[in-house]
């Protein structure tokens, strides 16, 4: 023991010493930078979760809003071709009326020119009938009774003009 | 490249300071050079005591215990520094300690889970601790700067201690007598070094070689038969003071001076002549690595042992942890075994101190023989050798805890279940 210098003293002076050292390191060193590390550890982790939680909730509201810029496309796109739907069948509806009166007018001035016809037709047979009458009386100089023969001429007169 | 003159320059300083330091060391000096080289100090294995005190108490201060108290303060201080405003966004030392810890956490984690946290400060104090008595050990002037302990004192410490301390009588005058006899008798080759005084200071001057340790024989001027006779007159009975060849032998190692030539019991070469009349002593060194001191070595390890026991004891309990060493309930091999390893507990501690003391040691007279060696230049490479050492020392040391220490707290039951 003494040739590799140990001795009582020396042993004890050391070992005091190094427990000195061992509680003041823990008092000054170990609590301040272990608790340190700790609130680090913490601070981190808290910063993590919030990033996470604003990520997701950053997702969620794109995904939301994703399905709202869908819906009002829909809508609109539906609303486009409703209006178009509206215009076609409006259009088509005038269209119908528009030929329909053309239609109408058509037959009106055929109506009317048919009636000008027949009446302009009757007038001439009218006129026509009593020009061959008088001219007939004046060719047998005899007097025919006027009512009978207009009779007689209207058959005549009849089946010339169908002829 | 290789042409520049910047290179050349280089390469020339470089190989001439090369030569010179293998000149001037210690190979250099057995083809006649050796001008750089001084004589090998004194190794001792046991710590120079610096300073004693005798009243109230007898203490002696070894020059280990300045060094740890030196590391100590230097520990706490820088601690302080570190934890003086300490931040969330750490930097400078903070830093530092903050890594190692890290480190440390990390690792106790992954040996011993969640519970070995409270492993971390003892651990960690030991590897600051180990890590800063190794290095300071490395640092200048540790080992080369000190006292002088002359002749006379270090006759009268022998005297002392030793087995010359039993021989003697019962009369304390004539006792202390026949004891320095006893040392001049046997010591009477032991070299002491050659100093020049230069006032205050004393310089061991560089190119003394080996030569320059002058035996007790060359400063006592005496004889080792001389003291054989005197001793024999003084047993017959006459006063110390009656005889003047004690006389004179005791005034001459108290003024410490070299007396007579001698040979170098190295080559047989007489000294020369310029040393007669110059001081001699020994070097007492201030300052000697903490670690290069069995007493620190092992008042680390049995700290360490406390440290393991108290946890082996607080989280197994009394006769959990007790019942390791002590088991005579499982039939005759467990009671041996347990006492297998009450013995392996003394075994860790004596392992643990002189793995430690082992390396830092050998690493110091590595130092010291490179230095002597080549004098200039040999030392660079093994100090960064001495720094990786000191280091790995003190991962090993509080690894080793660490690990003792997760053992300790594992039940026995649950052990022997993984074998």
């Amino acid at each position: 023991m003494d040739a590799l210098g140990i001795n009582l003293s020396g042993l004890l002076t050391q070992l005091i010493s190094f427990v000195i050292l061992f509680l003041i390191l823990r008092k000054l060193l170990f609590g301040p930078i272990s608790s340190m590390l700790q609130t680090r550890a913490n601070k981190i982790q808290e910063s993590l979760d919030t990033a996470e939680r604003v990520k997701n909730e950053a997702d969620e509201s794109a995904e939301r809003l994703e399905k709202e810029i869908n819906i009002a496309r829909q809508e609109g796109q539906k609303l486009i071709s409703d209006a178009r739907e509206s215009a076609e069948k409006y259009r088509t509806q005038e269209m119908e009326k528009a030929k329909e009166e053309s239609l109408d007018i058509v037959n009106k001035a055929n109506k009317a020119i048919e009636k000008e016809r027949d009446l302009a037709i009757q007038s001439v047979r009218k006129e026509f009938s009593s020009l061959v009458i008088s001219a007939a009386s004046k060719v047998v100089e005899k007097s025919i009774e006027e009512k009978d023969h207009k009779d007689l001429i209207d058959n005549v007169l009849k089946e010339e003009v169908e002829k | 490249m290789f042409l520049k003159p910047k290179f050349i320059i280089l390469f020339t300083s470089i190989f001439a300071i090369f030569v010179i330091s293998v000149l001037g060391g210690a190979l250099g000096a057995s083809f006649g050079f050796g001008f750089l080289g001084g004589p090998m100090p004194f190794i001792s294995i046991a710590a120079e005591t610096v300073f004693s005190v005798s009243s109230p108490f007898s203490y002696d201060l070894k020059n280990s215990t300045i060094m740890l108290w030196m590391a100590m303060l230097l520990l706490i201080v820088l601690s302080w520094f570190a934890t003086r405003n300490i931040k969330e966004i750490p930097s400078g030392l903070q830093n530092i300690f903050e890594l190692i810890f890290q480190f440390f956490i990390d690792t106790a984690e992954e040996a011993g889970g969640k519970n070995a946290k409270r492993f971390l400060p003892v651990v960690i104090t030991i590897f600051l601790g180990v890590l800063a008595f190794n290095w300071m050990g490395i640092l200048p002037g540790v080992g080369s700067i000190g006292k002088i302990e002359t002749v006379e004192e270090w006759v009268h410490h022998h005297s002392h201690s030793g087995h010359c301390s039993e021989v003697g009588s019962d009369d304390h005058s004539i006792s202390k007598i026949i004891s320095e006899l006893c040392v001049l008798e046997e010591e009477s080759s032991h070299g002491f070094v050659v100093f020049d005084d230069a006032g205050f200071l004393s310089i061991m001057p560089l190119g003394r070689g080996e030569s320059a340790r002058a035996p007790l024989s060359a400063i006592g001027g005496y004889e080792p038969e001389e003291i054989h006779e005197i001793k024999k007159k003084i047993e017959s009975g006459s006063k110390p003071e009656d005889i003047p060849e004690l006389v004179a032998i005791q005034e001459n190692i108290h003024s410490g001076k070299v007396i007579n030539l001698y040979e170098d019991p190295s080559d047989g070469k007489i000294s020369p002549r310029s040393y007669l009349g110059k001081s001699t002593g020994e070097l007492i060194p201030f300052f000697r690595g903490a670690s290069t001191d069995v007493n620190t070595t092992l008042a680390i390890a049995i700290f360490s042992m406390i440290a393991i026991q108290f946890w082996g004891f607080s989280s197994l309990g009394f006769k959990g942890y007790g019942g390791k060493f002590i088991n005579f309930s499982h039939g005759p091999i467990n009671a041996f075994v347990g006492i297998l390893e009450l013995f392996g507990e003394f075994a860790k501690t004596i392992s643990f101190t002189f793995r430690l003391f082992g390396n830092m040691f050998a690493g110091e007279i590595v130092l010291i023989s490179m230095g002597f060696l080549l004098p200039l230049i040999g030392m660079i490479p093994f100090m960064g050798l001495e720094l990786f050492v000191g280091v790995i020392q003190a991962f090993i040391f509080s690894m080793l805890t660490l690990v003792f220490g997760v053992m300790a707290v594992t039940a026995h039951e649950e052990h022997e279940e993984h074998d």
